[in-house]
C-alpha cells in the first residue's frame, strides 16, 4: 500500500473552501441557536407554567433525537410541507435548532450562577427590572455560562460535518467528494482531520481571547 | 423618618415578625441586637422592600411602603449595606459606585464620577477606582459598598451585620466609617453583634427576640441595667462586659 501525499497539495484550495463553509455554517447555527436558546431559557425560568412546560418539551425533544435525523427532517421532510430550502440552509437551521436546546440549558445554568447578593444589591439601589437585566443579570449569567458556551461552539463545529449527508460541501463533504474521485482516501481524510484540528484550535483561541476581554480574570 | 406600625411577617406557618412597631427620628442611630433567627434581618430588609410584609404599615419619610409606586421612592432614600458586601463582581470599584447614580438618578457621567470620587476618598479608597471587588480585602469591599449606598444620597442607612463576615483586624476600619456617618447625623439602623458600637455610637438599642422588639432604650440603660430576662441571658451569652473605650475595634464575635 503506497500513499500519494504529493497528490494532496492541489486539493488544498478545495479543502480550504470546505473549511470556510464549515465555519460559516457553525456561525449561522450559533446565531440561530443563541436567539432561540435565549428565548427557551427565558421560557424555562418563566413564572408561567405553560411556558416552562413548552420550553422544557422543546429542549428535551431536541436533546433526545439524533442531530442527523433533525437534519433529514429539515431537508427531506420540510419540502412535503411546502417549504423548500437549499441543503446548506436546511442543514444550518437544523444545526441551529440543535444548538438552541443545549444553549437553553447553558443559559439557564448561567442564570442560576448569578449571585443572589448582586441581584439584591441592584434591587436595594432601586434598579428597574430592565436595568437589572441589562447590567447585572445578563453579564453575570454570560460570565457563568461562558466555558460551557465555548465547548458547545466546538461541538457544533464538529457536528456540521453531518451536513455532508445531505451533500453540503463543507469540509467533510468536500473530502468525501475528493476521495471518491481520486481514491486517495487515507490521504485526504487525514488532511481533513488536520484541518478540523486547526479550525478548532483557532476558534478556541479566539473564544479564549474574547473571554479574557469580556470577563477579565480579576472581575470574577 | 421611619414609622412602623404593627407589622407582621410569616413564612408559611412560621411567624418571623409579630406585630412590630417602631418610630425612628431623623438623625437617630439605632442598634438592633438579638439572637440569631430573631428576625433582625427580615425586619431590616422589609424597610426597603426586599421582603414584603403581612399586615401593618411602614412609612419612610412619608412614603407608604405598601404602595408599589412609592416603593421605588423609598429604595432611593434607603441605603442598604449587606453582611456579604454584595458588590457587583464584574464592575470596577468606580463603576460600582457610579452605576446607580447613572441609571437611577440619571446623573451625568461627570457628576456621578465626581460624587463617587468624593465618597471613595471619604472611605479612604480613592486609589482603588479601577480595581475589581475580588482584588480588595473584605474590609475594603465593605467600605466600597457603603460608598455605593451613599452615592444615592439616602436619608436612611441600613446595616445588616456589616462587619460579621470580616476578619477581626478589618472590623475597625468599617466601624470607623459607620461611626463617622453617625456623627454627621445620618439616620441609621444597625443590626450588629458589636456591643462596643451599640454602646458608644448608638442613641438607642433595640433587642429583638422571637420576632418581637422585646426591649428598646438608650444603650446605657439597656446594656448596663437590663431588666428583661431574655436580654440578660443574651448579653451574658455574648459576653457583654463593661467597656467605655470610645474606639472599640475588637472583633469579638458571639458564639
Ligand atoms: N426566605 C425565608 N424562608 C423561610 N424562612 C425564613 C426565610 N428567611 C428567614 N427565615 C426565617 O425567619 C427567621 C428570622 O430570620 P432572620 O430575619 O434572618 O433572623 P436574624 O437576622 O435575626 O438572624 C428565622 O427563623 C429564619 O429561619
Ligand atoms: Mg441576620
Amino acid at each position: 500500500m503506497a500513499f500519494h501525499w504529493t497528490a494532496i497539495p492541489r486539493f488544498i484550495p478545495q479543502l480550504l473552501a470546505g473549511a470556510q463553509l464549515t465555519l460559516l455554517i457553525t456561525l449561522a447555527a450559533m446565531a440561530l441557536g443563541i436567539a432561540i436558546g435565549a428565548a427557551m431559557a427565558a421560557g424555562r425560568v418563566s413564572r408561567f407554567r405553560v411556558l416552562r412546560l413548552l420550553a422544557g418539551l422543546y429542549v428535551e425533544f431536541i436533546r433526545n433525537t439524533p442531530a442527523l435525523l433533525q437534519i433529514f427532517i429539515l431537508f427531506f421532510g420540510m419540502p412535503s410541507l411546502g417549504l423548500r430550502m437549499s441543503a446548506v440552509t436546511a442543514g444550518s437551521i437544523a444545526l441551529g435548532l440543535n444548538a438552541s436546546a443545549y444553549l437553553a440549558e447553558i443559559f439557564r445554568a448561567g442564570l442560576n450562577g448569578v449571585p443572589a447578593g448582586s441581584r439584591e444589591a441592584a434591587i436595594a439601589l432601586s434598579f428597574s427590572r430592565l436595568h437589572m437585566l441589562a447590567y447585572v443579570t445578563t453579564p453575570l449569567a454570560m460570565r457563568a455560562a461562558w466555558p460551557a458556551f465555548c465547548n458547545l461552539v466546538i461541538s457544533i463545529l464538529l457536528a456540521s460535518s453531518l451536513l455532508s449527508a445531505i451533500s453540503v460541501y463543507e469540509l467533510t463533504g468536500i473530502t468525501n467528494d475528493i476521495s471518491t474521485k481520486t481514491f486517495l482516501t487515507f490521504e485526504v481524510y487525514s488532511i481533513a482531520a488536520l484541518f478540523y484540528v486547526a479550525l478548532n484550535i483557532a476558534v478556541s483561541l479566539l473564544l479564549a481571547l474574547t473571554g479574557r476581554l469580556l470577563f477579565p480574570p480579576q472581575s470574577r | 423618618m421611619i414609622e412602623v406600625k404593627g407589622v407582621s411577617k410569616s413564612y408559611g406557618a412560621h411567624e418571623v415578625l409579630r406585630q412590630v412597631s417602631l418610630e425612628v427620628e431623623p438623625g437617630q442611630v439605632v442598634a438592633i441586637i438579638g439572637p440569631s433567627g430573631s428576625g433582625k434581618s427580615t425586619f431590616l430588609r422589609m424597610l426597603n422592600g426586599l421582603e414584603g410584609f403581612n399586615g401593618g404599615s411602614i412609612r419612610i419619610d412619608g412614603h407608604d411602603l405598601s404602595v408599589p409606586r412609592e416603593l421605588q421612592q423609598v429604595r432611593r432614600q434607603v441605603g442598604m449595606v449587606f453582611q456579604q458586601f454584595n458588590l457587583f463582581p464584574h464592575l470596577t470599584v468606580g463603576r460600582n459606585v457610579t452605576i446607580a447614580q447613572r441609571l437611577v438618578l440619571k446623573e451625568s457621567k461627570a457628576a456621578a464620577e465626581k460624587r463617587a470620587r468624593r465618597l471613595l476618598d471619604r472611605v479612604e479608597l480613592s486609589e482603588k477606582w479601577g480595581s475589581y471587588p475580588s482584588q480588595l480585602s473584605g474590609g475594603q469591599q465593605q467600605r466600597v459598598a457603603i460608598a455605593r449606598a451613599l452615592a444615592m444620597e439616602p436619608k436612611v442607612m441600613l446595616f445588616d451585620e456589616a462587619t460579621s463576615a470580616l476578619d477581626p483586624e478589618l472590623v475597625g476600619e468599617v466601624l470607623d466609617v459607620m461611626r463617622s456617618l453617625a456623627s454627621e447625623g445620618m439616620t441609621m439602623l444597625v443590626v450588629t453583634h458589636e456591643m462596643g458600637f451599640a454602646r458608644n455610637v448608638a442613641d438607642r438599642v433595640l433587642f429583638m427576640d422571637g420576632g418581637r422588639i422585646v426591649a428598646d432604650g438608650p444603650p446605657g440603660r439597656l446594656l448596663d441595667n437590663p431588666e428583661d430576662e431574655r436580654l440578660i441571658q443574651f448579653l451574658r451569652r455574648i459576653g457583654n462586659h463593661e467597656r467605655s473605650d470610645p474606639t472599640p475595634v475588637s472583633g469579638a464575635q458571639p458564639a
